[in-house]
């Protein structure tokens, strides 16, 4: 990496706890036709490094967003950040930058992003060489010759067949996995200290899927990256994740590492992603479990539990409170008022019985 | 089941379109197999195998390049127009985008009502009680009827969708997968309401999906794909435990696992080289260029679908050899 | 979000049926955006454009004077007064009068509702025209489609003076062969817009399905696609509007326009051209009004793009 000192790099040095990243009270608006959308709701987490966070939710539930604002990527004119949300980058509030010092020293160089669909990020009127290449020039004192040596390598990086003819070719002659394996190399051109990837596998076919997501997995021990993966599917969670993220209706509802969110939930709405996927091991001949109705639509967000109309183990005080946020361990915690001492366990209140 | 009774014989279905003099995209390639009353054939196979090129061949919406498609016994490509019409009342189709396959113009009660035009003509009355009975049968609110689209949910507009299909009072759907657009909890929820109109409604499926464990929990019976042409079909039960085919082992091991404990890494069979184009595809074996135990003979000759295991059809040389 | 121990959890104050089982309420699945169609969403859109709404209510007001301005002043359009000739705007003559002391604010109002009357009449003739042309050029496909557009392209690349100069032999000159000269090819663009359109909602799959239902294809037309691609013959419309607005004024302008006395925007400013260095005003008038028209209609085209195009939709 070129040594250009930045403040990033200094408060490092100063500061020697191993947190890189650290969202506080984020809140996201957007300012839509149909009215004012509460999209991201008082998320606040933090990111180790060198740690893979994996964010589960189902559409709509914040989790993109949360990853957008983080890369400062937001739709412009309609979204809004809260007053007082912070997003410490090393310590320094990445919302506070400057636009032009967020373009030139944040994004790409300390925190890059992949996203669902690499076809609409990458030019189809130049090679893939140079969009490699253009991505290196962007940040460092490079030759234009190094960076394309440097393309070379990192397409070899990302486990591209035949690099030296792909280099040449234009990414319509990609396949769909191949793409994203650029789009790969290039947000990892410049070594970024956070990968975040927004969906990066649910455009491709399971076995293209499994590949993609071992080679990230592969490049994170090398390179020491933190990564934030934003997905729908538990199962990929369950397969790269250190620490998991459960998201519903723009709020975290729950947090804990890979072993305590799928063996220790405490949240049923986290019970309910386990229980809606079919395992493809497991023999199950009855029904499904599903989940009855729909997330709520956060034009009007509930005051109280945002999941009580769906959950089976509703309670009276899920709807008049707002649950709050407890820790079950150090690494875990939930906001669920099934936790509160008081509270019934849930099998005297499911009608459909235990986990 | 009792008495299995074929609805739906396809006898060596050929598609192929023509993009150039030279080139011919074979989409699907020589497919047999019969489809029983009451059952649902699951179809799964990655992206550009000719799934859902399939599905609408079935249905006659394209026409096929040779081959039949048996319909209750009627030649489904050579029929005439009151035969066609008559079919298309028996036999219909769920599409997979919730998005794109309802008119943004039309309201709820409009989309479904059309469904109904081809049952006969129905007073004004009539029609909105039948669209307010099929909405409470697909988990809709009825007095939601007059809405747009735009206004619902994916899995909502999916579930109108499904009472458009339902208004036409079909026998057979071919649901072209109709659940990859939406989320986990709606899946289960659809997939759900799939099997219980199944039961309701006595309803047989041809279930085209990539999502090969949802596919395992609806189907009787599974058949996969690789580039046009049919590589396994066995009982769903069957194909998951025991797969024959190196493509089926392959994509059952790069299922990501739920259970944190048995990643999918230490199980998993690595596919090699790159995946071939179904235009003018290759002698031999389709997947041979990609198949870890291709032999020479994979390469030159194009091994035929044939019964390995009582019910369990496979079309691979190494299965054959094993075999004997 | 703060996260508390479950200690804390414990000491906030809870009620008495707080811990138990909540009854089934069926609140799920409520929608809780208002309902509007597309036509109330794109109008939505459209009041919060300031633009397109003072556009809109410039072209009522041309409108509204096209209609009354001709009776307000007491004057004949075609009333000839030889002892006022070319009078400068005064408290009689609102924008002052011709050569031959005709009263030029009535003048104007004249010519202005010919103007509209022909730029409206010949738009929507295109659009008709246009509209069933493209559709069902782009619904057949095939060899259909490519004799169709074939015709489309020789009618298109005929040079638009000499059919009207043809047509005006024919028919003989004024309004009527002025219209029939400009919507003889005016539509070809049309047809083909639509055809685009048609052709890229064949691809969608609500397309798809009532094909499989078996609709048949005149429903299909008129229930999927022509509803479908209005949106945008609306914009295309509005801008078309202009441009006979344009091509009246040009037309009369070389003389094969309007015949005197009667008069429109174009003919006014032809003969002013004539005396322009002496009496600007004669010119001013009716190429100001010209002018406004045009602009009013292709602002509010563009705020109707915006209102209309579904890509936009949030």
């Amino acid at each position: 990496m070129n040594e250009q000192k930045t403040n990033f790099d200094t408060e490092t040095s100063r500061d020697d706890s191993d947190v890189i990243l650290d969202v506080r009270n984020l809140d996201v608006y957007l300012n839509t036709y149909s009215g004012r959308i509460h999209a991201v709701r008082d998320v606040s987490f933090t990111l180790k490094k060198g740690e893979t966070l994996v964010v589960v939710g189902e559409s709509g539930c914040g989790k993109s967003m949360t990853a957008r604002a983080i890369m400062q990527l937001l739709p412009e004119k309609i979204s809004e950040v809260g007053e007082r949300s912070q997003i410490l980058f090393n310590g320094t509030d990445i919302l506070k930058m400057p636009e032009k010092k967020k373009e030139t020293e944040l994004r790409g160089k300390y925190i890059s992003m992949i996203f669902q669909d690499p076809t609409t990020f990458l030019n189809p009127t130049m090679t893939v060489g140079e969009q490699i290449a253009e991505s290196l020039l962007l940040h460092s004192k490079m030759k234009k010759k190094e960076a394309m040596e440097q393309a070379l390598s990192l397409l070899k990086m990302v486990k591209i067949t035949n690099p030296e003819k792909r280099i040449r070719q234009y990414p319509h002659e990609l396949s769909g996995g191949m793409r994203q394996r650029v789009m790969i190399a290039m947000a990892l051109a410049c070594e970024p200290k956070i990968l975040i990837a927004d969906e990066p596998t649910t455009a491709l076919d399971v076995t293209t899927q499994a590949d993609i997501m071992e080679l990230i997995r592969e490049l994170q021990e090398k390179m020491g990256t933190s990564v934030i993966l934003v997905t729908h599917d538990l199962g990929i969670a369950a397969e790269v994740g250190d620490r998991i993220q459960v998201m519903y209706a723009g709020e975290i509802i729950e947090t804990g590492t890979k072993s305590e969110i799928f063996k220790k939930a405490v949240h049923p709405y986290t019970w309910a992603l386990m229980k809606s996927v079919p395992s493809a091991q497991s023999q199950t001949e009855e029904k499904l479990y599903s989940l009855k109705g729909t997330p709520p639509d956060l034009i009007a967000p509930p005051k109280a539990c945002a999941f009580a109309p769906r959950c089976e183990y509703c309670m009276g005080i899920c709807r008049r409170l707002h649950p709050v946020m407890a820790a079950e361990s150090e690494s875990h915690s939930a906001g669920c008022w099934l936790m509160h001492p008081d509270a019934p366990k849930p099998e005297q209140l499911g009608k459909g019985g235990t986990i | 089941m009792e008495e299995k009774q074929v609805l739906v014989r396809i006898e060596d279905l050929c598609k192929y379109f023509r993009l150039s003099s030279k080139e011919e995209l074979k989409a699907v390639d020589h497919v047999s197999f019969d489809i029983f009353r009451n059952e649902t054939v699951g179809i799964v196979g990655e992206s550009g195998c000719g799934k859902t090129t399939l599905g609408r061949t079935v249905l006659g919406l394209y026409p096929a390049t040779s081959g039949r498609v048996l319909f209750d016994g009627m030649d489904v490509h050579s029929a005439g127009k009151r035969e066609m019409r008559e079919f298309k009342k028996r036999a219909q189709i769920m599409l997979q985008d919730p998005y794109a396959s309802l008119n943004p113009r039309m309201t709820v009660r409009d989309i479904i009502a059309e469904g109904l035009e081809t049952r006969g003509n129905f007073s004004k009355a009539e029609k909105d009680e039948r669209v307010c009975e099929l909405l409470s049968l697909v988990g809709l609110r009825p007095e939601y009827r007059s809405r747009y689209p735009h206004e619902f949910s994916g899995g909502q507009r999916q579930r109108i969708g499904i009472a458009r299909t339902l208004a036409v009072e079909p026998e057979f759907i071919v649901c072209d997968e109709p659940i990859s657009a939406l989320d986990v909890s709606i899946q289960a929820q659809i997939v759900n309401l799939f099997g219980e109109l199944k039961e309701k409604l006595g309803l047989t499926y041809l279930f085209i999906a990539h999502d090969l464990s949802m596919v395992r929990h609806i189907s009787d019976r599974v058949g996969v794909m690789y580039l046009g042409m049919m590589a396994e079909m066995a009982d769903s039960r069957e194909l998951y435990e025991n797969p024959r085919h190196p493509y089926t082992k392959a994509l059952l091991s790069a299922i990501p696992s739920t259970d944190p404990d048995q990643p999918m890494s230490g199980r998993r069979i690595r596919m090699e080289g790159e995946v071939g184009s179904p235009v003018n595809p290759p002698a031999g074996c389709r997947f041979a260029s990609r198949c870890p135990w291709a032999t020479d003979r994979c390469r030159k000759e194009m091994p035929l679908l044939r019964q390995v295991a009582p019910g369990h059809f496979c079309a691979c040389h190494l299965e054959e050899r094993q075999g004997t | 979000m703060e996260i508390k121990t479950i200690e804390e959890l414990a000491c906030i104050p809870v009620e008495n049926d707080d811990f138990a089982a909540a009854s089934d309420q069926d609140e799920g699945d409520v929608i809780l955006r208002p309902s509007l169609n597309y036509w109330q969403d794109a109008w939505r859109r459209l009041r919060k454009n300031p633009v397109a709404i003072l556009a809109i209510v410039m072209l009522a007001a041309l409108a509204v004077m096209c209609v009354v301005g001709p009776g307000m002043t007491g004057y004949d359009y075609d009333a000839v007064s030889l002892s006022e000739k070319n009078a400068l705007p005064s408290s009689d003559h609102w924008f002052g009068t011709d050569k031959m002391g005709r009263d030029l604010f009535t003048r104007v109002w004249i010519g202005g509702r010919i103007s509209m009357i022909l730029g409206i009449a010949g738009a929507a003739i295109d659009m008709l025209i246009g509209v069933v042309y493209g559709g069902v050029a782009a619904y057949f496909g095939g060899k259909t489609d490519a004799i169709m557009m074939r015709i489309v392209e020789i009618l298109a690349s005929i040079p638009y003076l000499l059919l009207v100069v043809l047509v005006s032999l024919i028919v003989g000159k004024g309004v009527g062969s002025l219209l029939i000269a400009m919507c003889l090819t005016g539509w070809c663009h049309m047809a083909r817009l639509v055809r685009g359109q048609v052709l890229q909602l064949k691809d969608q799959e609500y397309l798809l399905a009532a094909k499989a239902l078996g609709t048949p294809w005149y429903k299909v037309i008129f229930r999927h696609l022509i509803p479908n691609t209005l949106g945008v013959v609306i914009v295309a419309v509005t801008f078309d509007v202009p441009s006979f607005i344009f091509g009246e004024a040009f037309l009369s302008y070389i003389g094969l326009g309007v015949q005197a006395p009667m008069t429109s925007w174009g003919s006014l400013a032809s003969n002013a051209q004539q005396t322009m260095a002496f009496y600007p005003y004669q010119l001013f008038f009716p190429a100001f009004f010209i002018a406004l028209t045009m602009l009013s209609f292709q602002l509010l085209g563009d705020g109707l793009r915006d209102a209309l195009d579904p890509k936009l939709r949030q």
